[in-house]
């Protein structure tokens, strides 16, 4: 099965938010803990988080189905991270 | 109030769901009336009849709004997620002398209190134990959940004819937001004539997309509780996924800014019959394109869709295009939904430059007036009278809505073109580029400043960048500086230090040299 695996998806993640807390001159997010949550944790609003998954689905070349998205779950770094993988390598 | 009208009639019916939690019309009106007594007991005749709503998507927003109504007060929306520097600066502006805050708010208390030496009435209905804020302000009163006054202590208020319902703070030019005066016969009859025409029920669900302080979210509060229908409010949270929203709430009536149908489109989650259960789908903000009203009606095959018009000087939406599949794109310009035809009582004028109505057909600035015309900007009178003025010729006061529309040729609707000045939409915002401007030159220090609104999208630009005239400019300071004073949609993405900004002939900043340069890919 090809696709990215978590800790590839966790790179990329890393990458948008550090993008976003550069522009900001926030700290830069170096270990990324699995319960992090890019929403409450200010860094990312509700369409900034819809430009990451669409730019994840650009990146890694593959299709995110939003529809299966969980909100409740998916803005937290862990729980996120397999869930990108698992869409991108099960459609790849 | 048709909010206390629909208590007495559906009493146990869902009046608002936020947070996961469903409060009935009972439960609000006690919360609130318990708020209203609480702002009565306290307030003194030489107060400020305004109340500040220092609240984002919870029980105290709702329950504040109406509870700053049912005391007599106009509210002022504060919002959490702004720059604490720019809701200081609003609170302050508005010269509220009471507050009504949320849990969620309270951490930027300090912040918003520091250097205010008059007292305070501060209402904080989710705060159980006040001492430690009473002893940190002594000089203000706090008023925890057990100390809001009893429900049958409120007395019901007597308005005057220009009563404030709201003010709403808008951006402005010279680098301080405005306060616009929403008087209550402003909302009563946009909301008497808007209930009617799109027959809202006790049965609908309605979607609460916008914060307080978008002037928009007045349409779903008072609207819905006119007729006894339930505002649906979604969590920072859920709104990642709107889809997943409308179906899981059996949403009947949807209400956004056209962006989010444009991102929803792009993320995939406008598939064929996705939201059956929708009746009406309304888009207010910026400008709608054709393409997503005609994908949005493919996911919502049930629902009737209009495109409402207005600035928040004319409260909430003073004209409406309702969508025809066949007639539609033809009636549409640039692509764009038109914005239709005026409300019961409001009157349109299209005029050129000066103020004179153009022919049928020709293109100018819209102007209107009628029952839903505010009061002006608070405390500014010189803004006020530039804006409101008496067409020559005329007899009545009409506003300027800056916008660019074209006149019907015939009884077709008005289409909308664009903006007549540097007012732009950034992701259905409304900006004053020359705020963005006034602020950066006062933090930086340079005067050669030009904010432009880039890259242009189909509902407005997709963001601001900034020419700064200098040799030596701390742009990663600057930018640091400015993020804390601003919103993040003002905040320009990118900045260009030049030596010397082009200017035109009149020795002005040229604008279209700066937009070349853009355009060349700088």
């Amino acid at each position: 099965m090809n696709g990215p695996t978590p800790d590839d998806v966790r790179v990329f993640v890393a990458d948008f938010l550090n993008q976003k807390l550069k522009d900001r001159e926030k700290v830069p997010l170096s270990d990324l803990p699995d319960d992090y949550d890019v929403l409450q944790s200010g860094v990312l609003d509700s369409l900034a988080f819809v430009e990451m998954m669409m730019t994840a689905g650009e990146h890694f070349a593959g299709e995110i189905d939003f529809e299966s998205l969980d909100p409740e779950k998916m803005t937290v770094v862990g729980p996120l991270c397999i869930f990108v993988s698992e869409q991108l390598r099960n459609r790849s | 109030m048709g909010f206390m009208r629909s208590a007495e009639r559906f009493p146990e019916r869902p009046a608002v769901i936020v947070q996961g939690t469903s409060l009935s019309y009972r439960q609000l009106r006690e919360t609130a009336i318990r708020i209203a007594s609480s702002i009565q007991a306290h307030q003194e005749d030489s107060w400020t009849p305004l109340t500040a709503v220092f609240a984002h998507r919870s029980a105290t927003a709702f329950a504040g709004v109406l509870g700053a109504l049912l005391a007599g007060n106009g509210y002022v929306p504060l919002n959490r997620t702004f720059p604490v520097t720019r809701t200081r600066l609003m609170f302050e502006r508005s010269h509220c002398r009471s507050i009504i805050i949320d849990a969620g708010s309270l951490p930027q208390l300090d912040a918003l209190l520091d250097g205010d030496e008059g007292e305070l009435l501060i209402i904080a209905p989710d705060l159980e134990d006040p001492r430690c804020y009473r002893e940190r302000w002594p000089q203000h009163i706090f008023v925890g959940s057990g100390d809001l006054e009893a429900y049958g202590a409120w007395r019901e208020p007597k308005l005057g004819q220009d009563a404030i319902a709201y003010l709403l703070f808008t951006s402005g030019s010279t680098g301080t937001p405005k306060g616009v005066m929403v008087a209550h016969r402003n909302v009563t009859s946009f909301v008497d004539y808007i209930a009617d025409r799109l027959q809202f029920t006790e049965r609908d669900i309605v979607s609460q997309m916008f914060d307080l302080t978008f002037d928009l979210s007045a349409f779903d509060m008072f609207v819905s509780w006119e007729r006894g229908a339930c505002v649906c409010c979604p969590s920072q949270k859920t709104l990642i996924n709107p889809g997943q929203f409308i179906r899981d709430r059996g949403l009947t009536i949807w209400f956004s800014v056209p962006s989010t149908v444009s991102l929803m489109k792009q993320a995939g989650l406008l598939k064929p019959g996705r939201f059956p259960s929708l009746r009406l789908s309304l888009f207010c903000g910026e400008p709608l394109p054709v393409s997503c009203a005609e994908a949005w009606l493919r996911a919502a095959p049930n629902s009737i869709l209009e495109n409402l018009y207005g600035p928040t000087e004319l409260t909430i939406a003073c004209t409406s295009y309702r969508w025809h599949p066949e007639r539609s794109p033809g009636e549409s310009e640039l692509g764009i939904v038109p914005i239709g035809f005026p409300y019961r009582g409001m009157n349109a004028l299209v005029a050129d430059e000066s103020l004179n109505e153009v022919n049928p057909g020709a293109e100018g600035e819209l102007l209107m007036n009628g029952p839903q015309m505010s009061l002006g900007y608070w405390r500014d009178s010189e803004r006020t009278s530039s804006a409101f003025v008496v067409p020559p010729g005329r007899r009545d006061i009409f506003y300027r809505t800056g916008d660019r529309v074209r006149r019907p040729a015939g009884d077709g609707p008005l289409t909308h073109l664009g903006r007549m000045d540097s007012q732009v939409k950034i992701l259905g915002h409304r900006v004053e580029l020359g705020e963005v401007e006034a602020v950066v030159r006062q933090t930086s220090g340079m005067d050669g400043v030009v904010a432009i609104g880039w890259p242009a999208t189909l509902s407005g630009y997709g963001g601001i960048e900034v020419f700064i005239e200098g040799q030596s400019v701390d742009v990663d300071r600057l930018r640091s500086a400015i993020a804390s004073r601003l919103p993040d949609y003002m905040v320009p993405r990118r900045w260009h230090v030049l030596s010397r900004l082009p200017r035109n002939v009149n020795d002005k900043f040229d604008r279209k040299a700066l937009l070349a340069i853009l355009g060349d890919g700088l």
